[in-house]
């Protein structure tokens, strides 16, 4: 148990403490939801680490170092933002593969560009969910609206990282 | 919870590619690749894993606390500007994954909510959603990254629900409004 996990915990009860405290005693309800969700994420999750753990190992070091690293600048970012958006599956398998990236030399803007375009462009919710729910009209809207905002996102965050490194050197 | 379990496609899915990436790892060096690969996954969840079951738990509360009848009043009337300003923050604080979102979405179109702030909201909770910082960024990227990516990012949102509502807008000139 790291800083982070015990912090979480704290939140955690103190939620729980919050919902048990309301007159409808809904502290009950929130443990279902949590633990529905745990039984169907958790051996997903389990196995999407297997796969980044795997991945890491045939992972060409150089090539990521060279396309993504930290002085890959623009290249970088906008390498990031198309394997973002091509990159399949929910969350579970898009962190994991972030985390391995990162551990393999890549820098903070491709993998903000990386995990914005994933979020924003994500294949499979876009045919599950928003095309059938939302129709083809808004669904292509959003997607020229939300064009550029990797390329911003990855491009502050090469910006700001620098700014703060210079600041604490 | 066995039945779920054994017909979970993407568990399944993963474990296929899994076994397809054994084989490249013994491939590239044989049985100590594969033993390397799968000692980075446990590294991996050792780190995680409590990090991952707290963040389902305060999922779950956040959950039943949050007022969904309220938000829903709140913005469905709303337009403009301001109408993106708050779906942008509601998608911040909208919980869960697309299961949730996108009926709501559809519930807020139907009340006739504007597409600049259909737009503000469905980015923001894809890119913004402080329930997925907690499950995701912050558990497997730690706070710096994470605070990294949100100091970069919270705009965003409003910039593509501003976007939206301006394209919109030049269909309606058009005489082509929304059916």
């Amino acid at each position: 148990m790291d800083g982070i996990s015990i912090g979480l915990w704290l939140a955690a009860l103190i939620m729980g403490g919050i919902a048990f405290a309301r007159p409808e005693k809904l502290h009950k309800q929130g443990l279902k939801i949590a633990w529905e969700n745990i039984v169907v994420m958790v051996p997903r999750i389990a196995m999407a680490v297997v796969v980044a753990g795997l991945f890491a190992v045939i992972l060409p070091t150089e090539l990521v170092a060279n396309w993504l690293g930290r002085d890959s600048g623009l290249t970088g970012i906008v390498v990031g933002s198309l394997a973002g958006g091509v990159t399949p599956g929910g969350p579970m398998l898009s962190f994991p593969i972030v985390t391995i990236l990162f551990k393999a030399g890549a820098g903070v803007g491709p993998l903000i560009a990386y995990l914005t375009a994933w979020s924003v462009f994500a294949l499979h919710r876009l045919f599950a969910f928003e095309l059938p729910m939302m129709g083809a009209r808004f669904t292509l809207l959003r997607l020229v609206s939300s064009l550029a905002l990797p390329f911003l996102a990855g491009i502050l965050a090469l910006l700001l990282d620098g700014f703060l490194k210079t600041l604490s050197f | 919870m066995i039945k779920k379990l054994l017909t979970d496609k993407s568990l399944w899915g993963f474990t296929a590619i899994a076994l397809l990436l054994v084989g490249a790892c013994y491939h590239k060096g044989g049985d100590e690749a594969v033993r390397q690969g799968l000692g980075n996954a446990w590294v991996m969840m050792v780190q995680v894993g409590p990090r991952l079951l707290a963040a389902f738990v305060m999922a779950g509360f956040i959950q039943v606390l949050l007022p969904k009848d309220l938000i829903m009043r709140w913005l469905g009337a709303k337009s403009g500007f301001r109408g993106i300003l708050i779906a942008s923050a509601v998608g911040l604080i909208t919980p869960g994954g697309p299961m949730l979102a996108f009926p709501f979405l559809a519930a807020l179109f139907r009340l006739g909510a504007g597409y600049g702030p259909l737009v503000a909201y469905l980015t923001s909770w894809e890119i913004l959603s402080l329930y997925r910082a907690v499950i995701w960024d912050i558990p497997f990227m730690g706070i710096e990254f994470t605070a990294l990516r949100y100091a970069v990012s919270f705009f965003l949102p409003i910039l593509a629900g501003w976007t939206a509502q301006k394209i919109s807008e030049s269909w309606e000139s058009a005489g082509d409004g929304r059916g």
